[in-house]
């Protein structure tokens, strides 16, 4: 695998990203879990509207918003 | 020049060429982008030069390989490749680079433990905001995830930090005082907005003065001797120097609230046309303590 492989959804293909590890969004346009329809959190324990989502990262599944903040911390390696 | 595959798509193909794409050194794989998206019906494009890999999901899943697609997709997460909105890739890729260089990291170290931690993060974000600003990099949407996140004192960081304020006044500051000496004027300055004025496009003459006179008053009941008015941009500073021109005529009916001209004094310390940017000091003649 090639490992400076970088992956890239727009607003378009979010939704496939999301069904692909059975994520969708709800009627408010949150991310929540398709079974269990519990809204997905940040690692700051925000939820994510789905304009908001940024990064699926790694590390089971982490989920990550587009704000500054949260760019900052993916840069410094704190997720 | 971009290969591109006839319309007729076969699973062995779709797998082939995402996998054999995908290993080449620097690719990148950009699922649904807009301009791809309207120059072709075809599912997939390369492009060699910047070693793009273009899908079309939508024609990947018509074909019958939703499946297929999620697979691959799952495999990618496996190997440790995760999946960023496109949007964002510019800040990240800037960031990475400010990162790298780390130009205020002793700044961001000194305060570390000096200001309360969402200070200290808004100051960090604001850093990098002044960072791109110098580079004529657009900042609108930055400014505002510092508000959003940080409400009217994060913004307020910003703007203390876009004119070195940390630098120049906090840290000295800082070295100079008992430390909660230093904390009351850091949340007089961060908290309180005492010291500095920014003015903005929502300020008309009569809301700069309006806001004029509420800093006016906060450093008089503070005891805080001078504060200073900015404006960047031709317009915030075209409304400023007509503002400080009224308040050197000293004519009450130039104004619709009493100024009371004897209390202070206005004198320019700074103009900069590249910026473009001008400031004026406000010195108090008289303040309660």
């Amino acid at each position: 695998m090639n490992n400076d492989l970088e992956i890239y959804f727009t607003k378009k293909s979010a939704p496939i990203i999301l069904e692909a590890f059975g994520k969708s969004i709800n009627g408010d346009g949150y991310i929540i879990d398709s079974e269990s329809k519990e809204l997905i959190l940040t690692p700051e324990n925000e939820e994510i509207h789905i304009s908001k989502f940024g990064m699926l990262k790694k590390g089971s599944e982490i989920f990550v918003k587009n704000d500054l903040a949260s760019i900052i911390n993916h840069v410094e390696g704190n997720y | 020049m971009r290969n591109t595959h006839p319309k007729s798509v076969k699973k062995e193909d779709v797998i082939r060429i995402i996998k054999e794409y995908s290993e080449k050194k620097g690719a990148i794989i950009i699922l649904d982008e807009d301009v791809f998206l309207k120059d072709t019906d075809n599912w997939y494009s390369w492009d060699p030069k910047n070693k793009i890999l273009n899908l079309n999901t939508e024609v990947i899943i018509n074909e019958g390989y939703k499946k297929d697609l999620f697979e691959i997709i799952r495999n990618f997460f496996d190997s440790n490749v995760g999946f960023k909105d496109l949007s964002i890739r510019p800040t990240v890729k800037s960031y990475e680079e400010y990162y790298d260089q780390s130009p205020d990291k002793e700044l961001l170290n000194f305060f570390k433990s000096n200001i309360p931690f969402d200070d200290w993060m808004a100051l960090k974000m604001s850093l990098f905001l002044r960072f791109q600003d110098k580079k004529g990099k657009p900042i609108a949407y930055l400014k505002e995830d510092i508000t959003s996140k940080y409400g009217t004192r994060g913004a307020n960081i910003a703007n203390l930090c876009t004119i070195d304020f940390f630098e120049d006044e906090f840290k000295p500051l800082f070295n100079q005082l008992e430390v909660p000496k230093f904390k009351e004027y850091y949340e007089h300055v961060v908290g309180e907005r005492a010291k500095v004025l920014f003015v903005s496009s929502k300020h008309d003459l009569e809301a700069l003065t309006d806001a004029f006179l509420k800093t006016l008053n906060k450093c008089k009941t503070h005891g805080i001797r001078s504060f200073k008015m900015y404006a960047r941009a031709s317009q915030n500073i075209s409304v400023l120097k007509k503002f400080v021109a009224l308040l050197d005529a000293k004519k009450d009916e130039n104004f619709t609230q009493d100024i009371l001209f004897e209390e202070f004094s206005v004198v320019k310390v700074l103009e900069d046309s590249e910026i473009p940017t001008v400031a004026f000091e406000v010195k108090l003649t008289k303040y309660i303590k």
